[in-house]
């Protein structure tokens, strides 16, 4: 069994109004120091395989299709036990 | 043409578990259009003799993951599929606008609002152009109408290379009473002011505002019922679910 931590976020290109509101909110509140705050989603999946090399086709295409909407984010993905 | 060559359309309202428009629709279109409803829920799939399908609003799935995601990848989406691919008219109305966004059957997605506000209340459209099956012999291009709207999840986008195609398939554009589309009357950061969008082929639209929402007099209004009457008459007439 593979655990894999995956990230997504919206692409840099597209105005994150949840960041812009928290990063207002967290200077209103004396955080001087946040210059800025994107959100995500972080995802662990356990996947029934036995190595990242033969699952890695599947977890690319559950990433871009469905964890992410490709129109508007992106993601990353790494194995974090195996 | 329905089933039996009887010359009315018949219509399915798709039900995903936290869907809570569908039976607004299933009003309008038994009570006010009296035309013959069938409801389908999410795990079943839309009969092949229906001739209209409404995607309601709601929170399909409780907005898990995005907003219409997983209801995109829900069994009964691979028959209203099918039923898009042979033309039947299908519409889908605020959450029901994102699934089809998300089952690719729609260009472009839906974003949290700009001002990051749930907004609820009535909204002036525009009509985009003429030849439509969802208002041709009812309303025409530069035509108003006034119907609500209730979402924080309706900021239409779609990449700048869809951006034309887009433009060209708008239906409806959120404006003023007089039809003016401009920054100040777009309530949610919608790309070009786009309320409602149809696919290439133009028998598949979305649209943020509630047209099944607006077809009594009692409760606001009928401008709404313009939609549901161009469908009725429009999918009979090209026999698009036969």
């Amino acid at each position: 069994m593979l655990k894999v931590h995956v990230l997504v976020h919206l692409r840099p290109d597209i105005m994150d109004v949840q960041g812009q509101a928290i990063r207002e909110a967290v200077r209103g509140a004396g955080h001087d120091v946040v210059a800025g705050v994107r959100v995500g989603k972080s995802f662990y999946l356990e996947i029934d395989a036995a190595d990242a090399d033969s699952a890695r086709d599947e977890i690319e295409r559950l990433c871009g299709e469905t964890l992410s909407n490709p129109l508007l984010e992106d993601y990353s993905w790494e194995v974090v036990e195996s | 043409m329905g089933s039996g060559g009887v010359v009315s359309a018949r219509w399915a309202v798709v039900v995903f578990p936290g869907s809570n428009c569908d039976q607004d629709f299933v009003h309008a279109v038994r009570d006010v259009l009296e035309r013959e409803v069938v409801e389908v829920w999410h795990k079943d799939a839309v009969p092949e003799d229906v001739d209209c399908i409404a995607i309601p609003g709601g929170f399909s799935y409780g907005d898990y993951l995005r907003a219409g995601s997983l209801a995109a990848m829900s069994p009964v989406m691979r028959s209203v599929k099918e039923h898009a691919a042979k033309g039947t008219l299908i519409i889908g109305v605020c959450n029901g606008f994102q699934v089809l966004c998300e089952a690719g059957l729609l260009p472009g997605a839906l974003m949290k609002n700009a001002s990051l506000r749930f907004r609820c209340m009535d909204v002036y459209l525009r009509t985009a152009r003429n030849g439509s099956p969802f208002t041709d012999g009812f309303l025409k291009e530069g035509d108003v109408i006034r119907i609500p709207m209730a979402h924080g999840y309706g900021n239409y986008y779609v990449p700048a290379d869809q951006a034309e195609a887009a433009g060209r398939q708008t239906l409806f554009a959120y404006s003023d009473a007089d039809g003016g589309v401009e920054v100040g009357t777009n309530p949610n950061g919608s790309v070009m002011n786009i309320a409602g969008v149809t696919n290439e082929r133009g028998n598949v639209l979305g649209m943020m505002p509630h047209p099944e929402r607006a077809v009594e007099y009692l409760v606001g209004g009928t401008d709404g019922l313009n939609i549901l009457k161009a469908m009725d008459a429009n999918a009979v007439k090209t026999g698009a679910g036969a």
